[in-house]
């Protein structure tokens, strides 16, 4: 089973993401992390995070790009946050996919729910400030806005986290691509 | 008239030629609409009233003379008040009139529906297009 968890800044979303995981009662769970290690301030979060999981049972995976290439242990529960480092890591690291970064994001997702039993996957929501950021800016923002409409639409579950609430955009509805 | 908003890059205006069946030929970019030229439905309505606030015209009453002439007409909007307040005047005079045209419209409006990573929900008003 495939699940979308979208929000703000602060919002929620990552706990919310870590409890479902949690509630499916597999043992094995995979995090995996997007968020490359650019300066002290990064090196330090990552450790705070990587503790704070530790103790909820995940075993973190470093993926900065290139989803297809991660190995997935079958029947796991995968935690991949957040595809808005993912987007940006494809569309500027060296090594990412550039102008296929949608293309190389969905076919990542695919492979991994071929292996895993659940995947969660946490974007953000950046999209309703009406700010005219500088042209690349918004090329970043149409690019995550339509890697989130493609992994909603594969999604068998969509959720929109608010304040921590969750709200559920989409149920079962179509077959999923997992298990 | 009905209402669709949502954020940018959402899948609005792909929501609504899905359940109404039908095409660009019917689209008009609110950011280029001629008022003697109305189509079925107006995508980018922030844009219009963007448009209308930089010639220094009301756009409430240019949007309501659109709806009397065009009682069927789809309005698809972005939502753009979930941002820090602008330091420039103009770009928060845009923001605040479209957000206090939206309550008006949607209080008026056959149904109001948000659209979220191309999943819409009829949040209020009659959900049934056809």
């Amino acid at each position: 089973m495939l699940s979308l968890v979208i929000g703000g800044a602060a919002s929620g979303k990552s706990e919310y993401a870590e409890s479902l995981a949690i509630n499916y009662r597999i043992d094995r769970r995979i995090y995996l992390a997007t968020m490359i290690p650019y300066d002290e301030e990064c090196t330090a979060r990552i450790a705070r995070h990587r503790e704070m999981r530790k103790e909820k049972g995940f075993q973190t995976v470093e993926c900065y790009h290139s989803l297809f290439d991660v190995t997935i242990p079958k029947g796991s529960v995968v935690l991949l946050e957040c595809l808005s480092n993912l987007v940006a890591n494809e569309m500027y690291a060296p090594n990412g996919a550039r102008e296929n970064t949608k293309e190389a994001i969905v076919l990542g997702v695919n492979r991994i729910c071929k292996n895993a039993e659940h995947v969660i996957i946490v974007s953000n929501d950046v999209f309703s400030s009406g700010e005219l950021y500088e042209s690349e800016t918004m090329k970043y923002c149409k690019m995550l806005s339509a890697v989130n409409r493609d992994i909603a639409e594969m999604s068998d579950k969509v959720i929109e986290v608010v304040c921590s609430m969750p709200i559920i955009h989409k149920e079962k509805g179509r077959q999923s691509i997992c298990g | 008239m009905r209402l669709v908003i949502g954020g940018q890059g959402q899948g609005k205006l792909g929501y609504v030629l899905n359940v109404t069946k039908l095409n660009m030929e019917s689209v008009t970019d609110g950011g280029y609409l001629n008022i003697a030229h109305v189509t079925p439905v107006v995508n980018h309505l922030h844009l219009f009233i963007r448009k209308l606030l930089k010639e220094k015209i009301e756009p409430l009453a240019v949007i309501e003379s659109i709806i009397k002439n065009n009682e069927k007409i789809i309005f698809v909007c972005d939502e753009i008040g979930c941002g820090v307040v602008p330091t420039d005047p103009f770009e928060r005079e845009w923001r605040e009139t479209t957000g206090r045209i939206l309550c008006v419209l949607a209080k008026q409006a056959k149904s109001v529906t948000r659209v979220f990573c191309g999943i819409g929900t009829t949040i209020s008003g009659d959900g049934k297009w056809t």
